[in-house]
């Protein structure tokens, strides 16, 4: 991932920086003031659980496209490695939970969706867009909290993609598919969990074994990052360098918190539809009359306030977390000078993200994370082509003059 | 950074507070017309405006058919 502020170039003294801290407790204060006493509880847990996501991505620098382009040019697969831990462990927790169908009173649905043509394409231009944006969904949101003025830029577009994506979904859709297909529906949720386990351990060793070929050596997930300065664990807290492995841990209890609170999955980008359309709104377009806005769950999104809903309750919480992350590490230091390639790759790998996780029914969150939490077969389609089309964009990259 | 003017920095807090703003003219345009209830706790519709017709929706919003 191309991150502005990245760890691996912090030197091991800096101190915190209090205004970003002040900013970023303010900010988080009033978001969940906010969610409370306009919403209700589950919401202003919902932020709090944002800035969570924020705070530890941030931290440990938990990447899905720089993990993804590390793999494939250095043979460094660390993060591939750590998201396979996070994704197991939410299974475990998420597979049972959506078999019950609801909990404390909150109707639970899974990161489901049908696998077809539309999951395809999606998928292969988001793995594509990711390598030229510099980072997936996730990793957009919590760099941006971090101080990238170049991934505000992928941001901007991801929206106006993910809008577009709205007005030709209903298409995609269309085309030929297979529908919703989720092993534990037939064959029990054990089985089906069992299996899922099975196949991301797969992953998890032959990454594992591609690192011993490409390097000789394999970088262990449940150690500091060695690059990084040596520090007290209690000073980790706030300075960062976090083993990878706790990340996936912290990630993993944050989602099956997501789920019981939102009663679905950790979701990214439904938001990013949601605030194009609001803003569209504001330019005159008329988006409601699209046939994807006239849908129950996406009409309902439009009629309220985004508070009103959960993946921009918790994006404002991520942005947030990060953003405090950043102040408390002392490593809060946009800058405002980008190179025209780089912007260029940011405006189309946004587009590209955007456009193809409306199509993907997800992104690496929704799609990737929850979707085989979730135990959705179509995480797995999803994991595949977007690799796929990972592969190309690093090579795509040199058209725009970054380093593979 | 610290105690050296960054203008990037007084960029990023301007947007942040455009954001804000933004956000609170949402959230004050929706409780013009009564209190708001989450999204989740939402009766979910289906083509017809009668409540039940799907099993959930994809992370996109795509309603997805209970069979």
């Amino acid at each position: 991932m191309t991150v502005a502020v990245s760890p691996a170039n912090a030197a091991g003294a800096r101190r915190i920086d209090t205004p970003v801290v002040l900013v970023a407790a303010a900010g988080i204060f009033a978001l969940v003031l906010a969610c409370f006493s306009i919403i209700d509880l589950r919401q202003a847990l919902l932020a709090l659980v944002g800035v969570g996501f924020g705070y530890v991505m941030y931290q440990a620098s938990f990447s899905f496209a720089g993990g993804w382009r590390a793999a494939i040019t250095e043979g460094r697969t660390a993060s591939i490695r750590a998201q396979m831990l996070a994704i197991g462990l939410a299974a475990i927790a998420i597979m049972p939970l959506l078999e019950q169908g609801s909990v404390f009173g909150q109707t639970l649905t899974g990161a489901v969706g049908p696998i077809g043509v539309s999951l395809m394409v999606g998928s292969l231009l988001f793995g594509f867009g990711m390598q030229l944006g510099g980072g997936c969904a996730s990793g957009t949101l919590f760099t941006v909290g971090g101080g990238s003025t170049r991934m505000l830029l992928t941001l901007a577009f991801f929206i106006t993609g993910a809008l577009i994506g709205t007005a030709h979904l209903p298409w995609w859709s269309a085309q030929w598919n297979l529908g919703v297909v989720q092993p534990a529906r037939d064959w029990g949720v054990l089985p089906a969990l069992l299996l899922q386990l099975a196949g991301l351990a797969l992953v998890f060793v032959l990454a594992r074994r591609w690192e011993q070929r490409k390097r000789q050596k394999v970088a262990s997930i449940l150690q500091p990052p060695a690059d990084g300065p040596a520090l007290r664990p209690l000073e980790r807290l706030w300075r960062g360098y976090w083993p990878l492995a706790l990340a996936s841990v912290l990630l993993a209890l944050l989602s099956v918190a997501n789920l019981l609170l939102a009663g679905q999955p950790w979701s990214v980008t439904f938001a990013f539809n949601l605030w194009g359309a609001k803003l569209a709104g504001l330019l005159g377009i008329d988006v409601a009359s699209w046939e994807y806005w006239t849908w129950s769950m996406p009409a309902q999104a439009l009629d309220g306030p985004v508070l009103a809903e959960s993946t921009s309750v918790t994006n404002f919480g991520l942005i947030l977390g990060a953003l405090l992350a950043a102040g408390l590490a002392g490593r809060f230091a946009p800058v405002t000078r980008i190179p025209l390639g780089s912007a260029l790759a940011a405006i189309a790998g946004g587009l590209l993200m955007g456009y193809g996780a409306r199509l993907a029914f997800g992104c690496n969150v929704g799609a990737l994370f929850s979707g085989l939490a979730s135990g959705s077969l179509h995480g797995w389609v999803w994991f595949a082509l977007a690799f796929i089309g990972s592969l190309a964009g690093v090579r795509a990259r040199r058209w725009f003059g970054l380093e593979s | 950074m610290n105690g050296t003017f960054n203008p990037a920095r007084w960029v990023l807090l301007i947007l942040l507070l455009l954001v804000v703003l933004g956000v609170v003219l949402d959230t004050r345009d929706a409780l013009e017309y009564g209190p708001v209830s989450a999204l989740r706790t939402q009766e979910v519709l289906d083509e017809e405006g009668g409540a039940g017709g799907f099993c959930g929706f994809a992370p996109c919003g795509m309603p997805l058919e209970c069979n």
